[in-house]
């Protein structure tokens, strides 16, 4: 009886991934984009001091960039944009799948942005925000957390954007 | 209870209090520094009206408001903590599914986390600000920021000669 639900616990935690969302946001009420007005999108700086291996930068890079993309907000014309998107990678862990599978916690993948928007004008802080994600237990489902941690990070922020369109 | 239940509760209970022991004893380092924008909103009156110059602008005639923008430094601390501290809810679901054999082993501090402090440091945060107006002596003013949401200035000119 014991050793049925024994095994039933370790094959879902083989299976599972499950993990945290931590995110925080300090953009003002009165702050909304309108349709046409863009955001001049900065790579993402790597301030973990760490060599990052999968190149979480970049993977950020890319998703947010496609992200803006697809709601026509990245600025590709030569009309100047609104803001600025300026984000810092300030955690980054690659975290391990069998880690998870031992011990949760164990293995743990983060991923931590710290992103601004700026006025492109003056150059003045409008708002903040930033999104800690982590894929902390879990099997051979969280394989991969290593690439995609940096996305659902990109996710959070866009969401947070999206609320401000023709407000 | 049999003896041999008991003995193996007890072995647990110890395991977990010492485990809980090395997870308290975890301790705060920092790992990184990084800086973040801050803008500090400048307003400055003036008895007459006058031009205000900074190093490399003119940013209007008084009264005027203008951002100040500088950085801050950010100190980024990290521990490893056990699940009990990041994800009690999860935490307490594993031990009553495991019938508590997750227990001992879940005070192990096993998961990096970390918060992000202001340092108090501020970089590139002095302006020089230059006044000036026909018939008026100029008058030089440097100001520091240090986070503050809005600086209010108040500033006399003199006339030329006096």
């Amino acid at each position: 009886m014991y050793s049925k639900r024994a095994l039933s616990l370790a094959f879902i935690l083989f299976i599972v991934g499950c993990g945290a969302t931590r995110f925080d946001t300090k953009l003002p009420d009165s702050f909304s984009l309108k349709e046409g007005q863009t955001i001049e999108f900065l790579p993402i700086e790597n301030v973990t001091g760490k060599t990052l291996d999968p190149p979480a930068d970049r993977i950020f890079d890319e998703y947010m960039g496609n992200l803006l993309k697809e709601r026509k907000l990245l600025n590709l014309s030569s009309q100047p944009a609104l803001v600025v998107l300026k984000s810092k990678l300030t955690e980054y862990e690659a975290g391990n799948a069998f880690g998870r599978w031992l011990l949760p916690g164990l293995g743990t993948t983060v991923c931590t942005v710290d992103a601004e928007l700026l006025d492109k004008t003056t150059g003045a802080l409008i708002g903040r925000m930033q999104s800690r994600q982590t894929v902390s237990f879990g099997g051979a489902y969280s394989i991969g957390a290593d690439n995609y941690i940096c996305k659902r990070v990109a996710d959070d922020l866009i969401r947070e954007i999206d609320k401000k369109i023709n407000k | 209870m049999t003896a041999q239940l008991k003995a193996i509760l007890l072995v647990m209970l110890i395991a977990t209090l010492g485990l809980w022991n090395a997870g308290c004893s975890q301790t705060t380092y920092k790992a990184s520094t990084y800086r973040q924008t801050v803008t500090t909103q400048i307003e400055i009156t003036t008895n007459v009206p006058a031009e205000v110059q900074l190093l490399d602008r003119v940013v209007g005639t008084t009264p005027v408001v203008f951002p100040f923008n500088y950085e801050e430094e950010v100190d980024r601390h990290v521990k490893t903590a056990n699940y009990w501290e990041t994800n009690p809810g999860t935490a307490a679901a594993l031990t009553v599914l495991s019938f508590g054999f997750y227990l001992p082993f879940s005070v192990i501090p096993a998961e990096p986390t970390s918060e992000a402090r202001p340092a108090g440091r501020f970089v590139n945060n002095t302006l020089t600000l230059r006044l000036s107006a026909d018939g008026f002596e100029p008058v030089e003013h440097v100001l520091e920021g240090k986070g503050e949401g809005k600086i209010i200035l108040n500033l006399s000119l003199k006339p030329k000669g006096q």
